[in-house]
């Protein structure tokens, strides 16, 4: 377990070496470092995640202390790593996912010019992922959670010669710096209160305090969600997300699919003993999920990005996971996250396929026919999306959501089942609407360039591809998750009536599309070719209202606040001295600017001007 | 009896036609004639001050004075060469690098 | 003693003037030579030979020689025949006549502070001897200083006159 810290390390160092030697190595060069640097850290990560099932001498956790980062008087700040059950999983995830990821950039971004600059973000993007993962202090977590967004920013405007990559990037730059300053701010109330900020510490003082009424108390949990919620692209700051695709594909892949959007999770987990002291903001955690669940199925609906249609899903599959928070089963929360990560990132690796079939081409109604030309990417979409839209018995996802909408009985939460239910419903059609629209619907005069199927470009996919479907269960560290996490049952007989009535709302979810789109002998086709005409004129490229709403709200009294002060009298006091400064300037820039004889007679009378000065001095001693 | 003032006034008088050529000019070789005129101008000074002192000191330095001038006048015309043999006129301005 | 010297001086601030109007170099070379004739008459009017005849040889010797070789081996005539007959005041010549007069007027006002001395002739015979041997004795390190500037100013001129290829 002392090993932690090379975690870390690999990919920094990958990206210090990237960074330094950017453009002057080759391009299979700095990817070999790149991916690299990633496969020595996911071995160390399987080492000691086999360490951590074979000695179970009672600890559930393990730390290691690595440095003091300053000592002023009580001000007492620990560089520290803590591993626990649930970063284990997350560690394996990400270096896996990021591993996939890294392959498949290889072979994505091959002819990109800034090819090194590429994998020393993501080198450090994998770096700063993993400190917020195993730091056992918030404020460390900070500043991992900083690390994390400006990688983000960084790579979303990748391509930063596109006005619209850049205008996204601060987009999203902004609405996650909302909840970087609320992270900031619990951080202070809970150092004011506890004199720590170290995770085990505050876990022992909340045993034994009667905070519970305490508001400010409260209200630093609140900061706290917040700052989940923002990074985790849940209902009030959803608005970055759809806008983040812009970027390389691979990138929306790990980053804004299967790692950083789920920081927010996380947090919440890693800190789950401070939210299951307070009911109301668990209360509100589940009103924000379901909001989140509804308003992006039916906002992937109407659009007709395939990116933008992904981005919604994730925020939909979140937004169960919030649900799952909400109901304390942590357990399934984070089963789901990285059950998801794996299927979401399937599908963003064999989209960004497609969109490179298509040759750009992003709209899906414009997209179709792919299925004969591109048998394994189908497939490989076709699970992915099954696993989406919780298809029964063959596909991952249908045993991680049952598993929430599980506790959600158990729980006896009505409202939140029925809303998932309805949400599982939704999931499907949409998925499966993408995918008929994409490969089954034939269409004409279609560019097409055929894509020469390298080992990086399959071999990433293939393997996610296993881990979307069931048989993860016979991989040796993900078989641990199910057993870990999934026996704790024991309502049998009513577990299996609600998984059956979520097969067939999936199944019926297939069905509508299949009936919509593919068949062209039922009635609705005439209906469904008006609908690809009103997908036109929808609401959706606004993101139902929240952006004129922020706009509203936000930017446009900034502004004129902004015009408000630009005026005021301390400017002309300052432009006075600028108009002095200038004067000058143009008195002497005619002693500059003229001929030789000017400056013979300057010369000769600034030297006279000492001598006589001296002289009259003398005399005037005398 | 000559009062020194007179003297003084002698070679301020040269010394300011000196300056004013060269202010005024733009051929070099004036240049170079008013810088001479200054040059001797200062001399005579010297030559004042050792007679008004009644020391020889001031001769001395005269016989510098008078030296460097020599080799100024032989550097610059040397310049005036090489710059005729370049830009085929004798107009200072051509020089300029500062002004536009 | 008085009247060669103010008549001296005289010739040399006319002659100076004349120098200052005349457009032509061959002219204003001549006035120049008037104008250190003169002043070497101003010398020798207040008994310092050496001064004055040193100021002949070299200045008319060496400077006015090198003066007029120049001009032989540049053939100026046309340059001179195309100048306009004026002052190239620059820019602004109010501003250059304001500068030139206060420093010349704050010259002469400092003038009127020196009006206790008085200049003798010298009248001792042995004047050049004592010169030589002061110039030989405590001021040998000058008079060495003085050789090697001649050598370098040799050398400059060489090295700056040489065609460049």
């Amino acid at each position: 377990m002392n090993n932690m810290s090379s975690i870390i390390i690999f990919p920094l160092f990958g990206f210090f070496i990237l960074s330094i030697f950017q453009r002057k190595i080759s391009n299979f060069f700095s990817a070999l470092i790149g991916i690299g640097s990633i496969f020595f850290s996911l071995g160390i990560i399987f080492h000691i995640f086999f360490c951590y099932f074979n000695n179970r001498s009672g600890f559930d956790f393990f730390s290691q202390h690595i440095e003091i980062w300053n000592n002023i008087r009580s001000l007492n700040f620990k560089f520290d790593l803590l591993m626990d059950k649930f970063s284990i999983f997350m560690l394996l995830m990400i270096g896996l996912v990021g591993f996939l990821i890294h392959v498949f950039s290889y072979w994505y971004m091959k002819s990109e010019e800034e090819f090194s600059t590429y994998f020393s973000y993501m080198n450090l993007f994998i770096a700063s992922m993993f400190l917020f993962i195993l730091s056992d202090n918030l404020l460390l977590m900070y500043c991992a959670w900083e690390l994390v967004g400006l990688c983000s920013y960084l790579l979303i405007g990748f391509y930063h010669r596109k006005k619209m990559s850049y205008k996204s990037a601060m987009k999203a730059f902004l609405m996650t710096k909302i909840g970087d300053i609320f992270f900031c701010l619990s951080i202070f109330i809970l150092y004011s209160h506890f004199k720590t900020t170290n995770l085990n510490d505050l876990k022992i003082f909340l045993k034994n305090s009667l905070l519970a009424k305490d508001w400010q108390f409260h209200f630093s949990i609140f900061c706290l969600l917040v700052a989940a919620v923002s990074k985790s692209a849940q209902i009030p700051l959803q608005t970055w997300l759809t806008d983040a695709m812009v970027g390389p594909t691979p990138v929306s892949a790990l980053i804004h699919a299967s790692t950083m959007i789920t920081a927010g999770v996380y947090l919440i987990v890693r800190t789950n003993f401070l939210f299951s002291m307070s009911p109301t903001i668990l209360l509100l955690i589940g009103i924000i999920g379901i909001l989140t669940v509804l308003f992006s199925c039916f906002a992937a609906l109407f659009q007709n990005n395939i990116k933008k249609i992904l981005a919604y899903s994730t925020m939909s599959q979140i937004g169960y996971m919030f649900i799952a928070i909400s109901v304390k089963c942590w357990n399934a929360a984070i089963m789901h996250l990285i059950i998801h990560s794996f299927f979401k990132s399937l599908l963003f690796l064999s989209s960004a396929s497609i969109i490179s079939f298509f040759n750009g081409e992003e709209n899906i109604l414009k997209m179709g026919g792919a299925r004969k030309k591109q048998p394994f990417i189908y497939f490989c979409f076709l699970v992915g999306g099954a696993s989406l839209s919780s298809l029964p018995l063959i596909t991952s996802g249908f045993y991680t959501k049952g598993q929430i909408l599980c506790f959600l009985l158990e729980n006896k939460n009505w409202m939140l089942l029925f809303s998932s239910l309805i949400g599982v419903l939704l999931t499907s059609i949409y998925t499966f609407r993408m995918i008929f629209l994409i490969f089954h619907v034939k269409r004409e005069k279609q560019k097409v360039s055929y894509l020469n199927n390298s080992f990086f470009h399959t071999f990433p996919l293939f393997v996610l591809l296993i881990f979307s479907t069931v048989f993860i269960m016979f991989f040796p560290p993900f078989s641990s998750i199910f057993f870990d996490f999934y026996n704790k049952n024991y309502i049998f007989t009513k577990r299996n009536f609600l998984e059956f009535i979520s097969s067939m709302l999936s199944i019926i979810g297939v069905l509508i599309p299949y009936d919509l789109y593919v068949n062209k002998k039922n009635i609705f086709y005439k209906l469904s070719k008006k609908n690809i005409y009103l997908n036109k004129y929808s609401f959706n490229n606004t993101n139902f209202g929240f952006d004129f709403f922020y706009d509203f709200i936000f930017v446009k009294p900034y502004f004129f606040i902004v015009e408000k002060i630009s005026i005021d009298p301390f400017k002309k006091l300052f432009s006075f001295f600028s108009f002095f400064i200038i004067f000058f300037h143009n008195i002497f820039l005619c002693l500059v600017k003229k001929t030789l004889s000017w400056h013979i007679l300057f010369f000769v009378s600034g030297a006279s001007f000492f001598c006589l000065s001296f002289i009259f001095l003398c005399y005037l001693t005398h | 009896m000559i009062p020194i003032q007179h003297g003084l006034l002698l070679s301020m008088l040269l010394f300011f036609s000196g300056l004013f050529l060269i202010l005024t000019r733009r051929n070099f070789l004036f240049i170079l004639i008013g810088l001479e005129i200054m040059n001797n101008a200062c001399s005579l000074i010297l030559v004042f001050a050792s007679n008004y002192v009644h020391q020889l000191d001031g001769q001395i330095l005269y016989l510098l004075i008078i030296t460097l001038s020599a080799i100024e006048s032989g550097i610059g015309l040397a310049l005036l060469i090489q710059m005729h043999r370049y830009y085929k006129t004798l107009n200072i301005d051509v020089l300029s690098e500062i002004c536009e | 003693m008085e009247l060669t010297f103010y008549f001296f001086s005289a010739i040399s601030i006319l002659s100076t003037f004349c120098i200052i109007f005349s457009f032509d170099v061959m002219y204003s070379l001549l006035y120049f030579l008037i104008s250190i004739l003169s002043t070497s008459g101003v010398f020798f009017s207040l008994g310092a030979f050496f001064p004055g005849v040193i100021e002949v040889i070299i200045y008319v010797g060496a400077i006015m020689v090198l003066f007029i070789f120049t001009l032989i081996t540049l053939n100026l005539e046309k340059d001179s025949k195309q100048k306009k007959r004026n002052f190239s005041f620059l820019i602004n010549w109010k501003i250059f006549s304001l500068i030139f007069l206060m420093l010349f007027f704050s010259f002469l006002y400092f003038l009127y502070f020196f009006n206790n001395g008085e200049m003798n002739f010298m009248s001792e015979s042995d004047n050049i001897r004592k010169f030589g041997n002061k110039l030989l004795s405590s001021y040998a390190i000058l008079f060495e200083f003085i050789s090697m500037i001649l050598l370098s100013g040799i050398v400059i001129t060489f090295y700056i006159g040489k065609k460049n290829k």
